[in-house]
């Protein structure tokens, strides 16, 4: 539905529209699919403090993904 | 398989610049176990610390790694647990309790707006009307998301103060500017700096309201953007940052979409909408340089997860204490 409704769009030729009958295809195209959240997989704590504290309570070791922007967030 | 041996650590994700940076003694933890690392002592062309560490808690490197392949993923848990399991109690657990360390951690969620309005701000690329497919690479799918706060007064300025059908309000100019700075932002294929004020020439988001019962509120949002930048800087990564030039970057977007208020709660409940529009120009690090001219984006704002926590990359540029 969603492709249908992306390449009538782009078969018209307009410039990107966005109204109340299309709102929900718009979105529906901009949600992040199951696949592309795989990482959420791992139980990450989102912030190493919070992992050092269990760590060390727990006696385990730390993976820590450290990135410029965070992980969870903007990288 | 990453995935199996991931749950043999605590694992955490966090943003590098500030542990690699900071003076808390989070920070220095960090700073101890990247030094050992894959990184340790660089400084050219960058002296980021990034990547995957496995770590004791008191601070002694187990492997790590700069990698998305999970193949030298799982190589380096393996190695890691390997060396844990050969390292005695003692040789792996701090001496402090670093549950003693809260008081002065330095972190950006302590800025969390508690009882206001934090939403999920996700970005993608949008078809191209001329058929010009995307390239053909991770670059095609990329997305990106960031978290925007807004402070329980803020939020309020939402909702319009005779609560009638037709009823309508404004976010306020400041959180608007605010919004549009740090959050309206081409980062689907990579990190891209704030605005500066001047750049902002609108932004603005509106409701009215369209039902309105006891107990919720439903309003319709609308808003627009326009934001322009022009300056000096690079925009191939490391190729060119000796010798940025001139350029410009911007949006222009229009926003549509719905909420729902629970008068009760003083909370919002749900929240969805869409922006979409024009974006150009490239930064140093969000790939675009083969791409600078006009293209369409879109941004998706919806409620985030009581749990999502994360501040927003641009935090800074909030001012708030």
């Amino acid at each position: 539905m969603t492709a249908t409704f992306i390449l009538a769009s782009l078969a018209l030729g307009a410039s990107v529209d966005l109204n109340e009958g299309n709102f929900q295809e718009w979105k529906r195209y901009l949600e992040p699919k199951p696949a592309e959240c795989a990482f959420e997989g791992i139980a990450w704590r989102a912030d190493f403090y919070s992992a050092v504290v269990e760590a060390q309570e727990k006696d385990k070791p730390i993976l820590l993904w450290a990135m410029n922007g965070h992980p969870l967030g903007c990288t | 398989m990453v995935v199996d041996l991931a749950s043999q650590f605590v694992p955490a994700a966090d943003e590098v610049s500030r542990l690699q940076r900071g003076t808390d003694p989070e920070c220095r933890l960090f700073q101890k176990i990247a030094e050992q690392g894959h990184y340790a002592g660089r400084t050219q062309p960058t002296n980021t610390r990034q990547g995957t560490y496995a770590a004791a808690p008191n601070g002694v490197l187990l492997a790590s790694a700069n990698t998305n392949d999970p193949k030298r993923m799982a190589d380096m848990l393996r190695r890691a647990l390997e060396k844990w399991n050969s390292m005695s109690k003692a040789e792996r657990l701090s001496e402090e309790n670093p549950r003693d360390w809260a008081s002065q951690l330095q972190r950006p969620e302590r800025l969390y707006p508690d009882g206001g309005l934090v939403l999920r701000v996700v970005v993608r690329d949008l078809p191209r009307e001329d058929g010009q497919r995307r390239p053909a690479d991770w670059r095609a799918d990329a997305w990106n998301q960031d978290f925007a706060w807004f402070r329980s007064g803020e939020m309020l300025q939402l909702l319009p103060p005779s609560l009638e059908v037709g009823a309508t309000a404004a976010l306020g100019e400041a959180a608007a500017r605010r919004f549009a700075r740090a959050h309206l932002i081409d980062t689907v294929r990579g990190q891209s700096p704030p605005y500066g004020e001047k750049a902002i020439q609108r932004a603005a988001l509106q409701t009215e309201a369209l039902t309105v019962t006891d107990e919720r509120v439903r309003l319709r949002v609308t808003g627009e953007a326009f934001i322009e930048e022009e300056g000096t800087w690079a925009i191939s990564g490391f190729q060119d940052m000796n010798n940025p030039q001139n350029r410009k970057r911007g949006v222009d977007l229009k926003m549509l979409g719905y909420a729902e208020f629970d008068r009760r709660a003083g909370r919002f409940v749900s929240f969805e909408v869409v922006a979409l529009g024009t974006r150009w120009g490239g930064t140093q690090y969000n790939a675009r340089a083969d791409d600078l001219a006009p293209a369409p984006i879109g941004f998706l704002l919806s409620l985030a997860e009581p749990t999502d926590r994360v501040a927003p990359a641009n935090w800074w540029i909030y001012g708030w204490r």
